[in-house]
């Protein structure tokens, strides 16, 4: 199969750019073309990391291409980053597979349009979107007040309207997906990370050491980006509460911090900097030797897009004990409720803990437990080390998914395109002749410019 | 959120301000003094006898002596000597003081225009200050409201950002609630599936346990008979429907009181969707076949049972597959599972208890799993209805309550269960409420109203509410 894949490819940092670099090497039975971000010139193309069998391009050649040679399939990889805004104009017009990494774009799609001073076209977006919402919610955006309140509307429906077909990570979301757009076809893609311990060659002492940690510490990794989304405060609070009880305990955080957010501030605040390390940035490539110098791994995330982890996946498939937040569309993971040492999870049938949840409502108390009890209980710790290793093999790995993609890619390959809905927003369904004409006519022309007749183009793809 | 206290206590705190500040401008505005009568320049220096004293200020001839000759030189020697200088000194004196008041006028002059222009000058300054002073004032009063709408404005923004920053707060605490609660409903939906499924077993487990309990004691029951006497009582048997009711005669009754077809039709049609996508529906006590066409209709496979021999014929004669015999009989010879759903409207009011008892039991075990059965009837719960339909038909025997079959139906191993109301008696034609003319109405009066509609309602609930219902159950 033909394949156009729209992604942002490492050297971005974003966790997208990896996993399609990982996925895309899976795939190699088809012949894929990777479509970059090349708004800001040629560099992000040829800056982008080889990946075998695939030829990178810049996003502007993908029209002239499909219409002389028609791709079989567009794939775009859509989620709730800025990165992702150059593939809207293409999701709209060439219809495919739209994976959908977060069920929330609101921000995203927001802070694009407002860059561009497009705020009439986001407010009719969003009034497209929710038409029984009240209008002026979009001027709080716009305002720059959304904060929490944009999570109650994710603003995902053009982006599924304009799909053949929408895939995402998880079981939960596919089903609240199908139930809000009946009619549309949403598949289930299992989420795969490569095997973490294949390329664990580092010395995990060695860390330890470079950054004074004791060898018999039991060290709580957190890894990525700082941000408050990661619930490090919370960890905080709770390691304060119980650090004399637990003297062992360490927190290891490993990423670049932004500006706004400075965690040993607030770790000297509770008299606790002396058991919190962080490293700043880490090279991906050394990334697996702290994964390693981790006895239990934190991938605690509030709010959520009803995304999945790759990095907690990740953490799996490095066998570790890992600390989830408790989020519906993880209940199907088996996982450990450390008040009642229960297995909590959908399958009632399931006995076997793979991670440790922490309650929203009941965060503190339940870090409290965490800290504790895997500190003190390295029986437990390797039990549920065990049971991620084995989770992620039956469940999470790049065949798992390749062979998910491969399914998906053969429904949408059959599945005609969509019709566009009458009532989206003019601004979708523009074919840019107007702006063209407006621009011929400042040049003192008039050019017959009429909508362009792509070879192979549907009535639908036509720009 | 500031407590009302709170608020009140800072609007009388501004109040205050507010009245302070507007006295200290009314102060500060009388305390600027009036501007005052300042004095006219003095009057202009008095030059009138100046021209006269110059002239007249010499008293003695140029040379008085020189032109006299002889005695009268001699004399006026003498007299000169005598006089003449005190002529003299009056004459110096003379020119002197005119001498003086000549060279003073031009410092009168200069002086009264000095004062003039000093008093215009100073007048100039007063007039000056006082403007400035009315512009200091106009400019207290101006600052006034831009002090208070730029206080607003970032007082506005303050709060804006506030609000904010609050709603965004409580959305996201309510965001984490409300996730919390549906991570927990997911994993307890689960559960109770897992519940349903378990308890479906064990009641299966004793209903069949039953039913081998039963065996035994008939075969119990007729090996003593066959050896010995008889039983004082023998059970009773079940009673079908139309036992001492001629068949056509009940085609008549039918048409006459259930409605036409086409009102069957209508309101046979909301079970339809209960049974998409089944296939073997049993309809029991088919009648005209309204519901067997129906589910024909939407590829529903289905076949009708009615013991009423002329109601057979109605459906035959319309191309459906419509059986005739009785109930229990039908349902025990199929095979167990062999049923997609069942639907009874109007039916099981013409059982017996026993033999509903027992028809329930042998439906769920004749019913395959994830099916549906809809068992419709006469709602004795309503006055109306028990009095004016359901007692109106000899055929039936014995009143349900929709509690009574929701339980039996219960009882009998389905699960979810749904109980649905139908046919609300018209509201127009329920007893209405009486209305007190405004112009009449005096407590004692809206008292008596009042508790008379409420009499009024409390009737209309149990003589006038819904004349059906239905119950609704799936065998897991």
């Amino acid at each position: 199969m033909r394949i156009a894949w729209f992604s942002p490819l490492p050297p971005h940092r974003s966790g997208i750019a990896a996993y399609s670099s990982e996925i895309l090497a899976c795939l190699t039975s088809h012949a894929i073309e990777a479509f970059v971000d090349d708004g800001a010139g040629r560099e992000a193309v040829a800056g982008s990391r080889p990946i075998a069998g695939v030829a990178v391009r810049g996003a502007h050649d993908f029209v002239w291409r499909h219409a002389r040679h028609p791709y079989d399939l567009v794939v775009y990889q859509l989620g709730n980053d800025l990165c992702h805004n150059y593939m809207w104009p293409y999701l709209v017009r060439y219809a495919g597979l739209v994976v959908l990494h977060d069920a929330q774009l609101h921000q995203a799609r927001a802070r694009a349009l407002i860059l561009q001073h497009r705020e009439t076209e986001f407010r009719a977006e969003f009034a497209y979107s929710y038409p029984e919402a009240e209008a002026r919610i979009a001027d709080l955006t716009v305002a720059g007040l959304g904060g929490a309140l944009c999570y109650f509307w994710p603003m995902v429906r053009i982006p599924v309207e304009a799909a053949r077909v929408v895939a995402v990570h998880n079981a939960y979301l596919a089903r609240e997906l199908a139930g809000e757009f009946p009619g549309r076809m949403i598949r289930h893609i299992r989420l795969g990370v490569p095997d973490s311990l294949a390329s664990t060659a580092a010395s995990a002492a060695e860390v330890r050491r470079r950054h004074g940690i004791p060898d018999e510490a039991v060290v709580f990794g957190c890894f990525g980006r700082v941000t408050p989304e990661k619930g490090l405060t919370g960890v905080l609070r709770a390691l304060a509460q119980v650090g004399p009880s637990v003297p062992n305990a360490r927190l290891l955080v490993v990423g670049e911090a932004p500006s706004y957010f400075d965690l040993m501030a607030q770790a000297r605040e509770l008299g606790i900097a002396d058991l919190v390390v962080t490293t700043g940035y880490v090279d991906e490539a050394a990334l697996p030797e702290y994964l390693a110098a981790a006895d239990v791994t934190l991938n605690l995330r509030w709010p959520t897009g009803r995304e999945t982890s790759a990095a907690w996946m990740r953490c799996l498939a490095a066998g570790k004990p890992t600390v989830i937040t408790d989020l519906a569309h993880l209940t199907d993971v088996p996982s450990l409720d450390l008040r009642s040492m229960t297995v909590a999870c959908t399958d009632p049938g399931a006995t076997e803990p793979v991670c440790v949840h922490v309650e929203l409502i009941d965060d503190i108390n339940m870090l409290r437990l965490v800290l504790r009890r895997l500190t003190e209980d390295p029986a437990l710790r390797d039990r549920l080390g065990r049971a991620a290793r084995r989770y992620w093999a039956g469940h999470a790995t790049m065949t798992v998914m390749a062979r998910d993609y491969e399914a998906a890619f053969a429904s949408a390959a059959t599945v005609p395109n969509p019709a566009r809905p009458e009532a989206w927003p003019a601004h979708l369904t523009a074919d840019g002749t107007a702006t063209a004409r407006a621009l011929t006519a400042a040049a003192g022309t008039d050019y017959p410019l009429g909508p362009v007749s792509g070879a192979g183009m549907t009535s639908a793809e036509r720009p | 959120m500031f407590a009302e206290d709170d608020i009140e206590r800072r609007r009388v705190e501004r109040e205050a301000a507010d009245r302070a500040y507007n006295e200290a401008l009314t102060a500060f505005d009388q305390a600027f003094p009036k501007l005052p009568e300042l004095p006219h320049p003095p009057v202009a220096y008095d030059e009138s006898q100046l021209a006269a004293l110059n002239d007249r200020w010499g008293i003695l001839a140029a040379n008085p002596v020189n032109d006299l000759r002889g005695w009268r030189r001699r004399l006026a020697l003498l007299v000169w000597g005598l006089f003449g200088p005190a002529l003299e000194r009056q004459q110096a004196f003379n020119a002197t003081l005119v001498d003086h008041l000549n060279r003073n006028v031009d410092v009168h002059r200069a002086t009264r225009a000095a004062i003039e222009a000093t008093l215009g000058a100073v007048r100039g300054e007063l007039e000056k200050l006082e403007t400035f002073h009315t512009k200091l004032i106009l400019y207290l009063q101006t600052i006034t409201s831009f002090v208070d709408t730029k206080d607003r404005s970032e007082h506005i923004a303050t709060l804006t950002n506030l609000t904010n920053a609050g709603l965004s707060g409580v959305a996201d605490e309510f965001r984490r609630r409300w996730e919390s609660m549906v991570a927990r409903e997911q994993r307890y939906v689960a559960a109770v599936d897992e519940l349903r499924t378990s308890i479906a077993n064990v009641q299966q487990t004793g209903l069949m346990l039953k039913r081998e309990l039963e065996r035994g004691l008939a075969g119990a029951t007729a090996g003593a008979t066959a050896s010995g006497p008889a039983p004082a009582a023998a059970t009773a048997l079940p009673v079908s429907r139309t036992d001492s009711v001629n068949a056509y005669k009940y085609v008549c009754f039918e048409n006459k009181f259930r409605g036409s077809e086409a009102d069957i039709r209508e309101r046979l049609l909301t079970y339809v969707e209960i049974f998409e996508g089944a296939s073997n529906v049993l309809d029991l006590g088919c009648g005209r076949g309204e519901f067997l066409a129906l589910l024909a209709e939407r590829g529903i496979s289905a076949h009708g049972l009615d013991i009423n021999h002329e109601m057979v014929e109605a459906c035959r004669a319309r191309g459906l597959d419509a059986r005739e015999g009785d109930a229990m009989a039908y349902i025990e010879s199929i095979p167990d599972g062999s049923l997609g759903g069942l639907i009874a409207v109007q039916v099981v009011e013409h059982f017996q208890p026993p033999y509903l008892v027992r028809f329930l039991d042998t439906a769920y075990h004749k019913l395959r799993p994830g099916s549906k059965i809809v068992l419709e009837t006469l709602n004795p719960s309503c006055w109306f209805a028990f009095f004016e339909a359901y007692i109106r038909d000899i055929t039936h025997a014995w009143p349900l309550h929709p509690e009574t079959l929701r339980f039996l139906v219960v009882a009998s191993g389905f699960q979810r269960i749904e109980l649905r109301l139908l046919s609300p008696y018209p509201s127009d034609a329920k007893l209405q409420h009486a209305r007190v003319p405004a112009d009449a109405a005096s407590l004692p009066m809206v008292n008596l109203m009042s508790a008379f509609n409420e009499n009024v309602d409390k009737v209309n609930d149990v003589m006038f509410s819904y004349l059906d219902y239905a119950v609704v159950g799936e065998r897991i």
